[in-house]
């Protein structure tokens, strides 16, 4: 939605795993929040939806699943740091094309919005064609 | 005497691509003339905000120094949303700001930008801690916080109160704007927003109804026009980013100013910035 949405995917962000595959991201707001803003994930690889339960997120060198994020308010996310999802069992082919749409909801902690006072939604999509590369371990 | 200075947060592109160290980025800024004030936001320029290490405020100290700048104000946040379950409590938030309030001390900074999502309760538990730090709480009167707003009004009662030299308030321009600017209209159209959203934001932006009927105007008739939530959030950003108060009104609470946002959106071709009333002030 806003200028630093070119920031959430680079041209090397899509990876092949002997498991799936990882998409390298980066937040489109503007400072770090903790994982627990992350509202939501929306993933498509080719047009196809990948349920975020398949998803699980590494940051800081942990790894959590996508049902998690919402506990973890300690647990911050740097602005200068990419994180990886996981994607299980989505197999791609190494040096191939894909279409890669993503959708990253963060509630803004200290916006609120509403009678109840939420967290406002901020929500911004990308769609780049990304080459996919073998993941190095 | 009023100083000019940036805030880092101006550079957020800069600083995201990745391209530049504090270092770097600290004198590019200096290189530039854009001082000497030097304004951060901590949870944009600081890893494991708000624990300063001594290396980090020895570091910092010396990089303003070495390019000629002076710490005016550090960008706290309030996040009492940071938790699902519900807001933090009163204690927790005067816990989580007192640690920026520390940060700001080791880091040289004569002001912390608050925000009005700590509540005056919150202000009150922070004063001795103030004090003692020297450091001014600077309340941000950001869109859509103007001066008639109900929690405004409530915490300008407790100013007066209290009447210490450590509270303030830094009004920010976003308040005072002509017009919605164009190139955020524009991006919403871009990523296929309908133009009913569009001219709905508008109106109600327009009208004189107080925010919180703003709010539920845009919740009740976006819903209504078939809005998503993504939708509906940008909306909402809208009346979060940018307010018409009469930049005059300033006037009302100008001896406890201790810092000032300004803004601006964009520049025609005679140079002129027709869309913030910042100039006009």
């Amino acid at each position: 939605m806003g200028p630093l949405d070119k920031f959430m995917l680079s041209d090397h962000s899509l990876l092949v795993t002997d498991s799936g595959c990882d998409l390298i991201i980066r937040s489109h707001w503007y400072r770090s929040l903790p994982l627990s803003c992350i509202g939501n994930i929306g993933l498509k690889i080719n047009e196809k939806n990948i349920p975020s339960e398949n998803i699980s997120f590494e940051v800081n060198g942990k790894i959590f699943s996508f049902n998690e994020l919402g506990n973890l308010y300690q647990e911050w996310w740097f602005i200068l740091d990419s994180a990886i999802l996981h994607i299980e069992n989505n197999f791609l082919e190494e040096g191939k094309e894909y279409k890669v749409e993503l959708e990253l909801g963060l509630l803004i902690p200290y916006v609120l919005v509403g009678p109840d006072g939420q967290p406002m939604l901020s929500s911004s999509k990308l769609s780049k064609n990304l080459l996919s590369r073998r993941k190095k371990n | 005497m009023l100083k000019s200075g940036t805030t880092l947060y101006s550079l957020t592109i800069e600083w995201l691509s990745g391209k530049y160290s504090l270092e770097e980025i600290i004198a590019e800024t200096s290189a530039r003339k854009l001082g000497p004030g030097l304004e951060v936001v901590g949870f944009q320029t600081i890893r494991n905000f708000p624990s300063i290490s001594s290396e980090f405020a020895v570091e910092f100290r010396r990089l303003l120094d070495e390019y000629e700048l002076e710490p005016s104000c550090l960008g706290a946040n309030a996040d009492i949303g940071i938790r699902r379950s519900g807001h933090l409590t009163i204690d927790e938030t005067a816990e989580y700001l007192k640690a920026q309030i520390i940060a700001a001390s080791k880091l040289g900074f004569p002001v912390l930008r608050m925000q009005m999502a700590a509540k005056p309760e919150v202000i009150r538990k922070l004063v001795t801690t103030a004090e003692k730090s020297k450091v001014i709480l600077g309340m941000e009167l950001h869109s859509p916080y103007t001066l008639d707003h109900p929690s405004v009004i409530e915490l300008q009662k407790l100013y007066d109160e209290i009447d210490s030299p450590c509270l303030g308030y830094i009004p920010d321009f976003g308040c005072c704007m002509q017009r919605i600017p164009s190139l955020v209209l524009d991006s919403f159209r871009k990523d296929g927003m309908p133009e009913t959203l569009i001219s709905l934001i508008k109106e109600i932006w327009l009208s004189d109804a107080d925010t919180a009927e703003k709010f539920k105007q845009v919740r009740e008739r976006a819903i209504a026009l078939k809005g998503t939530p993504s939708a509906i959030g940008r909306l909402n950003m809208i009346l979060a980013l940018f307010s018409r108060q009469d930049p005059k009104r300033w006037s009302e609470i100008m001896n406890r100013i201790v810092h000032i946002h300004g803004k601006f959106y964009g520049f025609d071709a005679e140079g002129n910035e027709p869309i913030s009333t910042t100039r006009h002030s």
